[in-house]
Order: C-alpha cells, then structure tokens, then sequence
C-alpha cells in the first residue's frame, strides 16, 4: 500500500493513539515501521500498511520509506537500559532514519523528543543525553524537521502516570530534592496527538523546537500530593530526601543491579529539572481544547483503559505453519504427561498444532525464549525446572504459553478433562500434606529452574 | 396504530409483549444475530466432553479465542465468554466504533447482551430513584408484569428492605453447597456482624432463573452448564421473549437490519426510517403511526446523532454517559478447604449482598458466586508456581473460592458523552467517551475495606492482592444519554419516554435513565420499557 506518511514507534504509548487518531483520518495513508507486527496490540485501519523490520536495518527503512513525504519518529527506548542500548536506538538509529529519509527525499520530519533532551542536569541520564545527541544528528541531517518536546504524558494507560502513582500511592511520599523544587506541567496524551496532527497538517517544517505542556503548571510536590489525595482521599505526607547521594548510589550500583533497580539514577533527573513547557505557538493553538491536570489526575487514579476502538490483534498470518514435525510430536507426548501423565487422547496433538498456529505461540529464532523451548522438550526434569522458572520470570515466554494452552485442551478433552472436575474429597490434613508436598517441588523445581536458566542464558549470549 | 420498535434486546421485547398485548401492530427491526442451541439437554458439565463431537471447538473455539493464553503485549479484560456466546458479540463491521476511556461492548444479537447475562434481576427502590420523575410505586406494576412474564426467583430476607418484593416471585434455585455454607454462616452470625460491619447484608440474589418448570421452559436441572448456554431454558434470556411476540398475528420482525436514520418533516414529526440489510444492500424507509428506540444506549445514541447530521450538518454531544463501576473482589471460604463440593451446579451467583446507603455513600450492590466448574486454566496460570504444582494447589483450594462482583452507582456528568467522529468510509464512527469523577478510588477503597471486614467475619476473607477493579465499561450497563426528565430540554425524554426533541418517537433502553443505581439494571430495563410502552397513546 502506498503511504504519505511513516510512523516509527506505532507500538507505544504516543504512537497507539496516534494510530488510531490517524486512522480516523481517511486523507491520510500512513506506513508502520515495526520490529514486531505481531506485538501491536491494534486494530489497523483502513489506511495504514506495516512494514516489519528494524530502525537500524538499512533495507528496512528503504522499503518503509518508500513514497513518503513526512516522517514521524515516535521509536525509542526509554525505561532502564543500558547507555550503549540507549545510544545505539536513541541517537544512531535516528541519524540512521534521517539519512535514509533525506536519501529518500522526505520533505518532513518530525521528532516526538522529550522535555527531557532540554533538561540542564543530565548527569547519570543517558537516556535524555541519547536524546539531545538525536536532536542535534537530526539538524545536522539537512533535512526539513520540527522536534517536539512533550513534558510528562499522561492519559489512560500511560506508563509514567503509571510510575507516578505508585509513588504518590505510599503513606510518606519521599521528596527528593536538589536545590530547590521544581515545577511540572503534565500533558495529554490526546492534546500530544493533536499537537502532531497539526504539525502534520499545515505546519512548514523550519527546524524549530517545540515544547508541549498542559494547560496547568504546578510543583511536582503539589502534583504528587494531588494525585495522592486522587488515589487514597487523604492528604499527603512528605519525606524531604536530598537528591545527590541517592543518585550517585543508584549510578554506583547500576551496571550490576539495573534489572532489579526500581529507578535508575537517570530516571530520577525528574526530580532535579524543571518539566515544563516554554510557550510557542504549537501550545497557544492548542490551548483552548487542552485537557487539565484534574481529569489526568483522575484517569491515572482509575486505571481505565485507552480509547482503542475495537480491537482485535493482527492474525499471524505470517509467521509459520506449525508442521507436525518430530519436534512437535515429541514436545506434545513430554508436555502432555507432564501435565498430566497421560496424552489427551486421539485428538488431541491435531488440536494443539492447530492452536499453537492460531494463537501465534512462537519463539523468536536465536533467542533466549527459544532455546528454554527447545530445552524443555528434552525430558521432565528440565521441563519441570524450566516451568518453575517461566511461572516467576517468563510468564509470557513461549514455553508458559505453550504450556497453558495444553492445559486448557486437557482440561476439555476427553479422557484427561474428567481428572480436572472429579474432585478429591481429600479432607484438610490430607490436604495439608499435598499442598506442603507441592511447595517442596515447586520450591526445588524453582531452584533447578533457576540454575538452568542461567546456564541457558549464559549459552545464549557466549553463542555468536 | 402501528409501531415501528428498533431493537430486540432486553428492552426492545418487553416494549414489544406489552404493545401487542394492548392490540398494536407492531414491527420490530434489529441486526438479530441468531443465537445458538445448546446441545445435549440432559448432559451435566461433567459429562460433557465425552459426548460432544468436537469438545475442542465447543470449549476453546474455532479461534482458540475461549484459550486463555497469556499475551506479551499485557492483560485484557478477562470477560471469560465462552464460544457458543460469540454471536452475543458479532458486530457488522459496518457499524464501527471508537470507545475512549472505556471498554465497551455491544451486541447486535437477537435478545441482545442479556443472551449471556447471569440473570441478576432487581428491583429499584426509591432511593435508587431519588434522580429520576418516578417513584418505586409507578415502576411496581411493571416488575410484577416481567416477572409474571419471565419467572424471577428471590427470597424475603435481609435485602428485601432495599429490593422492593414483587408479585410472581418463585422460591430462588437450589443453593449450591459453598454458598450454603456462606448464607448459614450469615444467619448465625447475623447480629454480631451488623454490629461490626453495620452497613453490610446478605441474602439470596434475585435469579431470572427456573427452580420450577413454567411453559416450555423446564426448572433449572443443576448441570452446570450455565456459562456455555443453559440447555433447557431455565436461566431467562429476551430471545425467549421475542419467541413469545412471534405469536401475535399483529407482529412483524424484520431481522437483518441495521437502522440508519430518522427522517423527519418540518414540524419535526418522524416520518419513517431509514434502515438497511446487515449485509449490505440499498437502504429502505420503514414507516409506523409511533416509533419507538430501544436498541442500547450506544446504538440508539448513533441513531439520533445521525440522524441529527443528515438533517442540519451539525454533529451534536449526547452528555451524561454513565455505567456501572465494578470491582472483583475473590474471597476464600477457610471451612472448605479440601473439601469436595459438586462440580455440575448452578453457576452463577446465588447470593447478593449490600452496603446500606448513609448520607455521604450511596448504597452498594455485590452479587456473590462460589466456585463450582468453569475454566480452570485462567484460575491455574494465576499462580506464580508451575503448572502442574498449581493445579494440585487448585484442587485443594477450589472448593471455597468464590466472587464478590462489587458494582458501584454512577451521575450524569456532561463530559461523559456520545458523538460522531469522522470515520475512513462514508459513516462516521460512534465515539464514547468516558472519564471517572473525582474521588473514585478513595470512594472504591472504603467500599471495599468494609466488604473485606464483613468477610472476615464470615471467615471468608477476601483474597489480598487479587482484587481487581474492572476497566470502565466492562458491566455494560451504558446508560443516561436521553434522559427522562420532567422539564423539557433537548436531548431528553419526558417520564414517558417521549422524546422532547421528536413528535413521535418513544425511547425505551438505558438512555432515559437519569441516574444509574448500583443495582444490576437489566430487569429495571425490561420493566421500564413495558412502562413506557403501556403509556404510549394507541388511538387511531
């Protein structure tokens, strides 16, 4: 299909209500970029095609561009990466897009950054510093190109709003301070998606850099003590914490603990830097239709979904047919009598081949999902390890998916679905003693688990 | 007279029984998905996988849609439909929609969402009524009359106070043993946990459910099979009802239609509409003395507001969209631990409970299920263990699990609305969109805290943790876009249901509610369309 505009990063936060603002908008055809077509969680529209494949894959950012004018850059990491990962997608990957763009004669390109790339203390915050390097690779690029800055987006389903409030959810809300406090001036997810249609629709690209707040300006102590009183009905209490140590613990600890970290150094220049918007046209058009403080507050307390219109996943229409090799057939015989101890009966291989094609339920060749799959097949006790370790730390791996779906067509199969509802009147101490047997093979599973995942791991990244 | 009704859902056929019963001729249009008969009466849950062809396909789905399987893209809704209630949900894709700040559903289904309802059926007291220009008394007749018409079990207990009795009532189903032991408990314990928790009741729910045979439908058999489709007719659905208007000689249904549009004239009196086959095809004006709107708050919304935009270009906003807010709240029966309890029983709630309205909180409804069958492989995956070590721990749990399925009243508040969007075809898109007022956690958590300390002292506590509040939109009861309203103003209804903005049309869905009570409102719905349509004016 044929598209005016490309969209990278349609996966997100921004980008799905994006997608759906756009879809609504039949005058425009616009074009995905996405690593993983499959994981898009949207309905398409009518006027939007996919292209799969990676920002940094020259190929695929040639194809994608293919006929485009405008180019909408929403793909980034954000979250708890490492900085090399933040440099690599952040920055080089959008030289890289500007280049193919430019090579691809894009008249305009726009670049969803973050009030963060503004920040003046980016210490520890690779992140925003990968951010502020896109910005500068993207002027240089000689290309026609508006950066727009969002503050703090929040609006249904936002992941920050999300982090925010368990923050602000706690009895003593830990302040922490710099110098003096900073300001905030959260937006809209809809107003940032109206900000992008405008600069869609009649803006000429000059190079400029626009900043996007919503209409209400507050401390981030009066911000996290009005989401507090949203969330509990109470007022908050505050626990003033200087700044600069916490942070340069967290940058001590961070290259071995990041996983597990609850907030990287980075993370927490939030507290350090004022997020509010410097005013520009962009904000002043939008102005009056802008969604206030008090309604964001109130969804992030609610937990209610984003508009999405109906949703129904992308069918896996490109991934491939599960044949009944030997692979299958030894995976189904494994995992059925370790479910179990015993096969579904007759019908029961067809039907799982036939779900794990319907339900999309494959790994990613080379990955670590891949390997503890192919691992597991290979007898019970992996198995049992392997599933111990997906029930805590992969509960959406292949393996785990795979494992539920025969579960649910033994529980519905003849003869394996009378042993699911011919319940054991076994009494409490009975029971007692099932259960305290269970724990010890859940809890030593868990451990072999443990031990395999790593070695599997560690397999996965020693292999070229 | 004749009378064109749009919608064979809950409202729509109750509208529809007592038209013909007072003598109209009456036309009802609707896109009536058929439904499906469920095979095998006679055949318990248990017993089922063995004789049924394809017990893959009737349990998991062609799809494997009914295979809960979890997704790397994050949790949805988890409504737990099973397959053979898939028409319930078929929409044309001609009729698209955009929900925002809601999860919202809609059926296009002969009979309606009720065809998968759990069958709660009550009746709204004054308070409930508090906001609306009727009182309990003006609905009673109409609650006697549904329920003389579709059964309702219930029991005079401690929520009769708040749920005014009604006349045909019949001894509610038999109670299944957890809820036995819950309702037991309750009774013993009754004055001492009133004294500690003094907001909180607990009785019987009010079932649309057999216990007895009536016509052709037989009594409930206790098969357990009400999730995948009651075989035998016991549990209540409106395709029942729009069996029964098929025995008027002055009764026309028109399924297969998708209604586009009211033309009106200049005075602003209808003079027909505008429908269209489901499949496609020319559109084809429909024309009746009265008309009469009762497919759904969302639909019969698209109707107005299109209609609206052919006329004048000007797209207006249907304000005061409400629904019920609903929270999960799992408990555990501590006594049933290890104990058996029958597999093929009734499976929906069998118990209600409340919290008494005070100045400052409205009252709040619960209707609580107990654990007998259902798809064990959502309730297995839950817990952080392996599977086969998490089935053995189910199997020891199972019997004392239970649901309380908290539901919250909602206002009118005109940023909640219904409009029409640009769509990519030549029709525009239904938008909804739904924000949550001020203070709602704080509200939900009170509620809540009392409801865990009411369990505890039925030494059922309810579940850490596991409590889940539901995505607004998911009890699909939408509701209050026209409402009844004794000053004229636009978009509204009188109490009547006549619409202040059109001569003669008549809405008798949720959009005429002013308030939305806690309560479940699907029997208020069906008793306030008959309502309605027994006002309607049949002179000549």
């Amino acid at each position: 299909m044929s598209a005016d505009v490309l969209i990278t990063g349609a996966g997100g936060f921004v980008g799905q209500a994006l997608v759906i603002r756009l879809g609504s908008l039949p005058g425009i055809r616009f074009r995905l970029l996405l690593r993983r077509p499959h994981a898009l969680d949207l309905r398409l529209p009518d006027n939007c095609g996919i292209v799969a494949g990676d920002l940094t894959d020259p190929v695929a950012c040639q194809s994608a561009l293919e006929g485009v004018h405008t180019v909408l850059h929403l793909a980034a990491i954000t979250g708890k990466a490492a900085p090399d990962t933040y440099r690599a997608v952040n920055q080089e990957a959008t030289a890289a897009l500007a280049a193919a763009a430019k090579a691809a004669s894009a008249r305009n390109f726009i670049f969803v950054s973050t009030i963060a790339a503004g920040y003046a203390d980016q210490r520890y915050y690779p992140y925003a510093q990968s951010k502020a390097a896109a910005e500068a690779a993207l002027a240089a690029s000689g290309l026609a190109y508006t950066i727009l800055r969002p503050t703090i987006v929040m609006g249904a389903g936002s992941p920050i709003a999300d982090t925010l409030a368990k923050i602000a959810k706690v009895p003593i809300i830990p302040l922490l301070q710099k110098h003096r406090a900073v300001d905030v001036q959260p937006v809209h997810v809809d107003d940032v998606v109206r900000g992008v249609l405008r600069l869609l629709s009649d803006h000429i690209p000059s190079g400029e850099v626009l900043e996007l707040g919503g209409p209400d300006t507050v401390s981030f102590r009066e911000f996290l003590s009005r989401m507090h009183r949203e969330l509990t009905g109470k007022n908050a209490r505050f626990l003033a914490v200087p700044l600069a140590p916490v942070q340069w613990g967290l940058a001590l600890i961070e290259p071995l603990a990041r996983s597990v970290m609850p907030a990287t150094a980075g993370q927490l220049a939030v507290f350090a830097n004022p997020s509010t918007a410097a005013p520009n046209w962009l904000m002043e058009a939008l102005a009056p239709k802008m969604i206030g403080l008090q309604t964001m507050l109130a969804e992030a307390a609610s937990a209610d979904p984003p508009g999405r219109g109906d949703t129904a996943a992308i069918a896996p229409a490109t991934e491939p047919k599960a044949d009944m090799n030997e692979d299958l057939t030894r995976e189904y015989r494994a995992f059925s009598q370790y479910l179990c101890g015993q096969p579904p009966g007759p019908a029961g291989l067809a039907t799982y081949a036939d779900g794990i094609v319907r339900l999309g339920l494959y790994p990613r060749p080379g990955s670590f999902d891949a390997a503890a799959l192919s691992l597991a097949r290979r007898g019970a006790l992996l198995l049992a390890a392997l599933d111990a370790h997906g029930a805590f730390f992969a509960r959406t791996g292949t393996l785990r998916r795979r494992l539920i779906l025969l579960l649910a067509i033994m529980e519905k199969l003849p003869p394996t679905a009378r042993g699911f509802h011919e319940v054991n009147n076994s009494g409490p101490v009975r029971s007692f003693a099932q259960l305290a047997l269970a724990g010890l093979i859940g809890a030593s599973s868990l451990v072999l688990g443990l031990v395999t995942a790593f070695v599997l791991w560690l397999g996965c990244r020693i292999r070229p | 007279m004749s009378v064109l009704v749009v919608g064979a859902g809950a409202s729509g056929v109750h509208a529809t029984l007592t038209l013909l019963e007072r003598g109209a001729a009456v036309t009802l249009i609707d896109p009536g998905t058929p439904g499906r008969s469920y095979p095998h009466n006679g055949t318990p849950f248990s017993a089922l996988p063995e004789v049924l062809a394809d017990p893959a396909e009737f349990f998991l789905g062609t799809d494997f849609q009914a295979a809960h399987v979890p997704k790397p893209s994050g949790r949805r809704e988890y409504y737990g439909l099973p397959p053979s209630k898939d028409f319930v949900f078929d929409t044309p894709e001609t009729s698209a929609f955009r929900p925002d700040g809601m999860a919202a559903l809609r059926s296009f289904a002969a009979g309606g969402l009720a065809e998968c309802w759990t069958a709660g059926a009550y009746t709204f007291d004054d308070d409930d009524l508090a906001d609306w220009p009727i009182n309990a008394a003006d609905m009673a007749p109409f609650y006697d009359l549904v329920a003389r018409r579709i059964g309702i079990g219930g029991a005079q207990d401690d929520l009769t106070a708040h749920m005014p009795l009604h006349a045909h009532m019949h001894d509610p189903v038999t109670l299944d043993t957890a809820s036995a032991v819950l309702l037991d408990r309750y009774e013993h314990r009754r004055k001492d946990l009133i004294r500690k928790v003094p907001r909180f009741r607990l009785g019987r729910s009010r079932q649309a459910t057999l216990s007895q045979d009536k016509g052709d439908r037989s009594g409930c058999s206790q098969c357990g099979r009400c999730l995948w489709g009651c075989p035998n007719g016991a549990l209540y659905t409106p395709s029942l009802s729009l069996k029964d208007c098929q025995s008027y000689p002055g009764f026309t249904y028109l399924p297969g239609q998708l209604a586009r549009r009211i033309e009106m004239d200049g005075t602003g009196r209808i003079t027909g509409l505008i429908c269209q086959p489901q499949i496609g095809g020319p559109e084809e004006i429909l024309s009746a003395s009265s008309y009469l709107l009762a497919c759904g708050t969302l639909e019969t919304g698209r109707l107005i507001l299109e209609s609206i935009r052919q006329r004048t270009g000007e797209i207006p906003y249907l304000g005061g969209l409400m629904d019920n807010r609903q929270i999960l709240a799992p408990f555990y029966n501590l006594s049933l631990f290890g104990r058996r309890v029958p597999v093929d029983a009734y499976q929906y709630h069998q118990l209600a409970m409340g919290l008494t309205p005070t100045a400052t909180r409205p009252y709040v409804h619960g209707q609580i299920t107990t654990f007998t069958s259902g798809d064990l492989h959502p309730i297995i995956q839950q817990m952080p263990l392996s599977l086969p070590v998490a089935n053995t721990v189910f199997q020891a749990i199972r019997a004392g699990l239970g649901v309380v399925n908290l539901n919250f009243s909602d206002t009118r508040r005109t940023d909640n609305t219904l409009t029409l969007d640009p769509g990519t075809g030549d029709r525009p898109v239904l938008s909804a969109r739904y924000r949550p007022p001020m203070g709602e956690a704080p509200m939900l958590a009170d509620a809540l805290k009392t409801v865990a300390r009411a369990f505890r002292g039925l030494s059922a506590p309810v579940v850490p943790g596991m409590t889940h509040t539901r995505p607004m939109g998911s009890s699909v009861h939408y509701s209050g876009t026209l409402p009844m309203a004794e000053t004229p103003a636009a978009f509204s209804t009188d109490k009547t249901g006549r619409s202040h903005d059109f001569g003669n049309l008549y809405v008798a869905d949720g959009s005429v509610f002013p308030s939305l009570p806690a309560k479940n409102l699907t029997f208020t719905l069906m008793a306030n369309a008959s309502r309605i349509a027994s006002g309607m004016p049949l002179d000549r």
